[in-house]
């Protein structure tokens, strides 16, 4: 399988492809990159550090203002929580689907897929209703006399961990799912067939293969809850703003354009230091190099 | 079985394979009978090969003493326990697959340690273990490495060194040769039959290969449509098979179809259709007047243009197949009957495409089944 993999991304396409036509075939994609998406992106965050004249006061501020480091830090939790949610949730669903064939399979996937298509704004606005003071989660609540009064629910950050855990659980299930399908099935027979029990063969065989999965469900989700937007911002209420709002704030409402790139070329930086940290500890290569 | 903590690997000192006795195994899927009442008793230390073509019921049967199929009735005692109840974890057997299934994500030591650390042996001893088994497949000094790093067939000796680690009892085997090219496959039949003899644990073999079979077992349980043909040592099955079934299926042979006849009494014939009959040697129980049968006989038998004690039967070379130090020489008999006779190759180049020929052979060796 590996070398198959190999032989398609090294041998066999530099093998038929010459540089040149290597490079007129990536032509197309590249520019399209660094005109729509790069060079705007530079202009952007260049503003941060040369309007009016060459300065960094706005990372100053940035540093000088509590306010700033509290919203980056909640950011960062509210990804972490989230990430850690939708690996918890995730992944027994894919491990389900993994055991699944046939149409049961199907059914299931759909249950996982569905709710990709519906907008994220029709999601939070159903947790909305959900969450709300005599929302569906209140009523019940009263009415198994668990609580005596509507507990507040809405613009908290547990609503915006809650829905989020929700809209990004599939990008922590098809991965991780993914992972786990590739694993043979006669691996963890072999391991029972010499005496591991289940949770050992979980512990021991599934787990570990599966990493290259759970690591990529991770990160995507990790990464997609940093920039979440209108989720936190109907859920969480101004008192929970996050690091996107604040951007759009900036950028939208206070025209503060300097302000609002160098709030996000903060960002930046921090997720990929992050991520390389990440890539560092899990030595995701490695992981995938054995499969 | 050796204590967990003490010596590791049978040697000299008589730890042996436990008995096995498989009895009245039914197991269905649907409408669909894999195996449909198997019983088979194999002696400690014994090599037994199920062999039976694809869609037999061997592999559901050798999943169902591994623990991965549950019979829908009758018992499997391993030293008289039935086990049938117990998880596959809690077994004690060893299972080779046939894809090896070693884990990628350990190194070899690590993969060939891993039943000793599902029964929490002491480190030390752990390592001592690991270095005899990896000794005992000759892959000493291999013990870092990764698993992909290996050839298909020293995977084989990883995943056979991890199944007997901890001196299994009972040893499965699923068709552990299949994915070797045929001269590695020769040579690691002859190196496995020898580990078996040092560490005389009962080996149940799976394989679809009869000539693996033959070479390997001490007794060969041939199975198809979900039933024991014939459970007998290797030379019987050759030999004397039960059925057309089994005379088919194990080594090459010629069938001849034909009515029973009876020139005088203990005098039997077979007449083949619209055409001669040949002498049968002997008498079986089964045997009537008039009874559509079905002889059997190995290439080997026949003669060609020689003198024996049944046939001859006229007809024409059609084909002459060179086979280093074998000649095989296909006979048109009738339109129905071709036979095959396989000689020494230095007779067999005498033959020539279109020559008329008499085949014939010893009564004896020939096999009649009634149909």
């Amino acid at each position: 399988m590996r070398g198959r993999l190999h032989r398609m991304l090294h041998g066999v396409s530099a093998s038929r492809y010459s540089a040149a036509s290597t490079l007129l075939l990536l032509a197309p994609l590249v520019i399209l990159l660094l005109l729509a998406f790069y060079l705007p992106l530079a202009q952007f965050l260049s503003r941060s550090f040369m309007e009016p004249t060459l300065t960094l006061d706005n990372y100053a501020r940035i540093a000088d203002r509590p306010i700033y480091a509290t919203i980056l830090l909640r950011t960062f939790r509210t990804g972490l929580i989230v990430a850690v949610g939708t690996l918890v949730l995730g992944f027994p669903i894919a491990y389900l689907m993994s055991t699944l064939r046939g149409w049961r399979l199907v059914v299931v996937a759909a249950i996982v897929v569905l709710p990709l298509w519906v907008s994220v704004l029709v999601r939070t606005y159903a947790w909305q209703v959900l969450l709300g003071r005599n929302g569906v989660v209140n009523q019940t609540l009263e009415g198994l006399g668990i609580i005596d009064a509507p507990v507040k629910l809405l613009n908290t950050e547990f609503a915006v961990w809650l829905a989020m855990t929700h809209i990004l659980l599939p990008f922590m299930v098809l991965p991780i799912y993914s992972s786990l399908r590739g694993i043979p099935r006669d691996l963890s027979q072999s391991a029972q067939s010499l005496g591991a029990s289940w949770p050992n063969v979980l512990r021991h065989i599934i787990l570990p293969l599966s990493l290259p999965g759970v690591a990529a469900g991770t990160v995507l989700v990790f990464v997609i809850s940093l920039g979440y937007f209108i989720t936190p911002m109907l859920l969480g209420g101004p008192t929970t703003m996050m690091i996107a709002s604040l951007i759009g704030q900036q950028a939208t409402k206070l025209l503060d354009w300097p302000m609002a790139s160098a709030i996000a070329a903060v960002l930046l930086f921090v997720t990929v230091a992050i991520m390389a940290l990440f890539q560092r500890v899990l030595r995701l290569d490695r992981v995938m190099g054995n499969g | 079985m050796t204590d967990s903590t003490g010596q590791a690997l049978a040697d000299d000192t008589g730890m042996a394979g436990a008995p096995v006795s498989v009895r009245d195994i039914y197991k269905a899927y649907g409408s669909v009978r894999a195996v449909n009442g198997v019983s088979l008793d194999i002696a400690p230390g014994e090599f037994v090969a199920l062999l039976g073509p694809s869609g037999s019921g061997k592999t559901t049967l050798l999943m169902a003493i591994a623990g991965f199929e549950t019979p829908d009735s009758g018992e499997i005692l391993i030293d008289g326990r039935d086990i049938v109840p117990q998880p596959p974890h809690k077994r004690g057997i060893g299972m080779v697959f046939q894809r090896y299934a070693l884990f990628p994500h350990m190194t070899v030591a690590q993969n060939i340690a891993f039943p000793l650390r599902m029964r929490k042996v002491p480190k030390a001893d752990q390592q001592e273990r690991v270095e005899r088994a990896l000794a005992l497949v000759r892959l000493s000094g291999y013990g870092d490495r990764r698993v992909n790093q290996l050839s298909g067939g020293q995977q084989q000796r990883v995943a056979m060194a991890r199944a007997i680690v901890f001196d299994p009892p009972v040893l499965l085997m699923d068709e552990p040769l299949g994915a070797l090219d045929k001269r590695l496959r020769e040579e690691m039949q002859i190196e496995l039959k020898h580990i078996q003899r040092q560490l005389r644990t009962t080996v149940i073999y799976v394989t679809h290969d009869q000539a693996e079979a033959l070479t390997m077992a001490d007794r060969i349980a041939v199975i198809s449509d979900g039933l024991v043909q014939q459970f007998a040592p290797p030379a019987e099955v050759y030999e004397r098979p039960t059925n057309a079934f089994v005379a088919g299926f194990v080594g090459e042979t010629n069938f001849i179809d034909g009515t029973l006849e009876r020139a005088e009494p203990g005098s039997w014939r077979l007449r083949l259709a619209g055409g001669p009959a040949v002498a049968l040697a002997g008498e079986e129980p089964s045997w009537r007047v008039g009874a559509p049968a079905r002889m059997a006989i190995r290439p080997e038998s026949m003669r060609l243009d020689g003198e024996a004690s049944s046939g001859p039967l006229l007809g024409r070379v059609e084909e002459t197949i060179y086979g280093g130090g074998t000649l095989a020489c296909i006979v048109r008999i009738t339109d129905q009957v071709a036979l095959t006779v396989r000689e020494a190759a230095a007779e067999g180049r005498l033959r020539r495409t279109g020559d008329e020929i008499a085949v014939s052979w010893p009564a004896e060796r020939s096999r009649v089944f009634v149909t």
